[in-house]
């Protein structure tokens, strides 16, 4: 077999690479996953990243913590999420399940694109790898579709918004846009039946294809062509296609030893993250009356949500992509009669305008792009957000003590962090449009003792009367903030205009 | 890396994650002590901004009660009596839950008793027909108990006065003036609005004795009361015309809103 060069001049190895049981029978169902022995330079990290080992590793992590979750979650509108709530404030290591269980599918996507791309770079997609190439990509794509039908298993109103937002895409498509929505949600909008519908996709339907085709991709490259090296003249000679590095390796004790250092490691860092530096989001519950002042798409799909500010729906959303996703998959079938298809230099200047794309949407479909709000709105938004931690939050129940403050005036006695909150609530409101003019704009900061451990935060911008105002306007927004914070989730606001 | 090397290293990384979870473990108990209390909190947080929403209008904005709408919640006699009140087998949480979800058909003392004609608090529960869910209802029954240390005496929450700074909106002036036209002028006179001899009392200084009125709530509070039970406060001339003529449940609490701050402007 011919591996595949990377770089201009490069001579192409011409090793076979693939790996072989004791024997070439098939007797053993175990030899046929686990050869016995194996090339040396693919358990070498910087061969390969061992990025299709991490992503096994990761879909082995979600499937197990997955079916831990199963056990406490409940598929229907009334109950997903306060068992979800039941998970973290009652079950033990509930939590620990959940973050690992998001955490790990975050970064099976990173993984797998990686993987993918690597591929891509190490041109490993001709010939015999043609098919191999066509089943990761079906694996890359069961992973976002994984990804995204758990996305919506919280039942709280970032997953509820996403998931409507993302299957109204399929809505533009002419004919069977209708009816494709209405299978995908069990209805008009998403109730019992689309939450049970991306329950079962998720848990059976979804990991099932995503089994199949990793056991064919599996076995193309463990019996058929082995796995591909990035290799190249003045390389490193460890990466390269060495004598050295074609030496067997047998599967056993190195291969498993190795493995399970990595998965150890894995699951080690895994845990630090998720026991002090991350919780797995949680907003309010989903709410189909209410839309988000700044509905987002999960992040791997922000790039989508950009392109559709571009233009038509139909035509970004569906036609783009899906054309670009045809091309990516079925290009090593096309005639290469020429060698500029699978010329590197040509391979990294598409990979490096599809990427600098795809980043440039995802910014672009950030909620600063979105919307525009009246300003004033923004502004106590940004005080006050709807659905994450707010300021007042942050500075902390003790160091909100009850009065009325005026961002005309200064309060020395106030804690600096109070102090801070109003000079940047002063600040804000100094750059509203049209306020150089009139100046006659005012914020209120009033705190109220409401209950035992409950205060009521009231923020007020009031505007009087002036050369370009008639009547004078009052825009407010309340919370209410108890003194245990919730770390999960934030406060609920309510905001009325008056 | 030989099995050797490989081996000491599957080894240390099995010490060191042995040894995450044993952290774990140990801090767990605390940690689950600690995520209920940070639940509940945000449950009183989610209840009192529902409770603004939904139950102000007839138990006040502190839950002193509004006259015959609503009965105070945030007094010692809800604490303290209500239970043996009413024959309450159970819990405090259990019968505000009860209340909330199914309402209450039939008034258990008699200046709550209604019009007679609507129910004296409706099912608040959307499988009963009312608009909330039950984590909602959970998290107003939990800032209701909330009441409890100031309505017991075991702290006391001094009062803001609050400066009127805040102008009346004129969106809501304009609707609650169109409400007004609309549903009111039949009978009452307000300013300008219906100037000819009404059946109904003129309005146009009801801002003082709604004044008056709530020393312990809120003057809206009052046309809400006097809008949905008209007898709580009715002057003695007035008591046949609004047997005849009820207020009540003819408007949504939006328009009640948009009229009442109509006529407090």
């Amino acid at each position: 077999m011919t591996l595949p060069s990377t770089l201009p001049n490069d001579v192409p190895a011409t090793t076979v690479l693939k790996v072989k049981g004791a024997s070439h029978s098939r007797t053993s169902f175990l030899l046929h996953l686990r050869p016995k022995y194996y090339p040396s330079l693919s358990i070498y990290c910087r061969a390969t990243w061992l990025l299709g080992f991490f992503s096994v590793f990761f879909f082995v992590l979600e499937s197990i913590t997955g079916l831990i979750l199963m056990v406490y979650y409940v598929p229907t509108p009334g109950e997903a999420y306060s068992s979800i709530g039941r998970l973290i404030t009652e079950i033990p290591f509930g939590w620990l399940i959940r973050d690992l269980h998001r955490l790990g599918g975050e970064a099976m996507i990173v993984v797998v694109t990686l993987h993918l791309l690597r591929v891509y770079i190490a041109g490993a997609y001709q010939q015999q790898r043609r098919m191999t190439w066509v089943t990761g990509i079906g694996l890359w794509l069961l992973t976002l579709a994984l990804a995204f039908s758990g996305y919506l298993l919280p039942w709280d109103q970032l997953a509820y918004w996403a998931v409507t937002i993302g299957t109204s895409i399929a809505d533009t498509i002419p004919f069977i846009g209708q009816t494709l929505t209405t299978i995908l949600r069990g209805g008009s909008s998403f109730g019992a039946e689309g939450l049970l519908r991306f329950y079962l996709l998720h848990i059976i339907a979804l990991p099932t294809i995503f089994l199949l085709l990793l056991a064919i991709h599996y076995y193309r490259v463990i019996r058929l062509h082995g796995i591909s090296f990035v290799q190249g003249p003045g390389s490193d000679d460890r990466t390269s296609c060495d004598a050295k590095n074609l030496e067997r390796q047998t599967f056993f004790p190195q291969i498993p030893l190795a493995e399970l250092f990595l998965s150890l490691v894995c699951l080690i860092f895994l845990t630090v993250v998720a026991t002090w530096f991350y919780n797995a989001p949680l907003q309010h519950h989903a709410d189909p009356l209410h839309t988000p002042g700044q509905t987002k798409a999960p992040w791997f799909f922000l790039w989508l949500q950009g392109a559709l500010k571009l233009g038509d729906s139909f035509v970004i959303g569906i036609c783009l992509p899906l054309t670009g996703l045809l091309l990516f998959t079925l290009f090593p079938y096309f005639p290469s009669n020429t060698a500029k298809q699978f010329n590197p230099f040509y391979r990294k200047i598409i990979f490096v305008i599809c990427s600098m794309t795809l980043i440039g949407l995802t910014v672009l479909g950030l909620p600063r792009f979105g919307v525009t709000l009246n300003p004033a709105a923004v502004i106590l938004l940004s005080f006050m957000p709807e659905e994450s931690t707010s300021r007042f939050h942050a500075i902390g129940f003790d160091n909100l003590p009850q009065g009325i403050y005026s961002t005309n005036q200064s309060y020395a006695e106030l804690p600096s962090q109070l102090q801070t909150l109003l000079n940047d609530f002063s600040v804000a409101l100094r750059e509203l449009p049209d306020t150089a003019i009139d100046g006659n704009i005012q914020g209120i900061l009033m705190i109220e003792d409401w209950q035992a451990d409950l205060k009521r935060i009231t923020l007020r911008i009031h505007r009087q009367a002036g050369p370009n105002l008639n009547t004078p306007t009052s825009l407010e927004k309340q919370l209410y903030l108890h003194r245990k914070q919730p770390r999960i989730s934030p406060t609920e606001t309510s905001s009325h205009e008056r | 890396m030989n099995a050797d090397r490989l081996f000491a290293a599957v080894a240390g990384a099995a010490v060191i994650f042995t040894t995450l979870l044993v952290v774990i473990i140990a801090t767990e108990p605390s940690r689950l002590q600690r995520a209920r209390a940070e639940a509940k909190g945000n449950g009183i947080e989610r209840g009192a901004s529902l409770y603004h929403d939904h139950c102000r209008s007839c138990h006040g904005s502190r839950g002193e009660g509004v006259g015959q709408l609503g009965p105070p919640l945030a007094n010692i006699t809800f604490f303290t009596a209500r239970l043996p009140e009413v024959g309450w087998p159970s819990t405090l949480e259990a019968y505000i839950f009860a209340t909330l979800e199914h309402g209450r058909l039939m008034g258990t003392r008699p200046i709550y008793a209604g019009n007679g004609s609507t129910a004296v608090m409706p099912a608040w529960l959307d499988r009963y027909g009312g608009p909330l869910r039950s984590d909602q209802i959970q998290a107003i029954a939990l800032f209701i108990q909330n009441y409890e240390d100031s309505a017991l005496g075991r702290i006391t929450l001094e009062p803001l006065d609050l400066e009127e700074i805040q102008p009346h909106d004129p969106k809501i002036l304009s609707r609650g003036r169109e409400v007004f036209i609309r549903s009111c002028a039949g009978c009452h006179t307000f300013h300008d609005i219906n100037t000819a001899p009404a059946a109904g009392p003129d309005l146009s200084n009801i801002a003082l004795p709604a004044s008056d009125k709530s020393e312990s709530s809120e003057p809206e509070n009052y046309i809400h009361e006097s809008v949905l039970i008209p007898e709580a406060t009715i002057k003695k001339e007035y008591a046949e015309q609004a047997k005849t003529s009820p207020c009540g449940a003819i408007l949504t609490i939006k328009e009640l809103r948009d009229v009442s701050t109509y006529l407090l402007q």
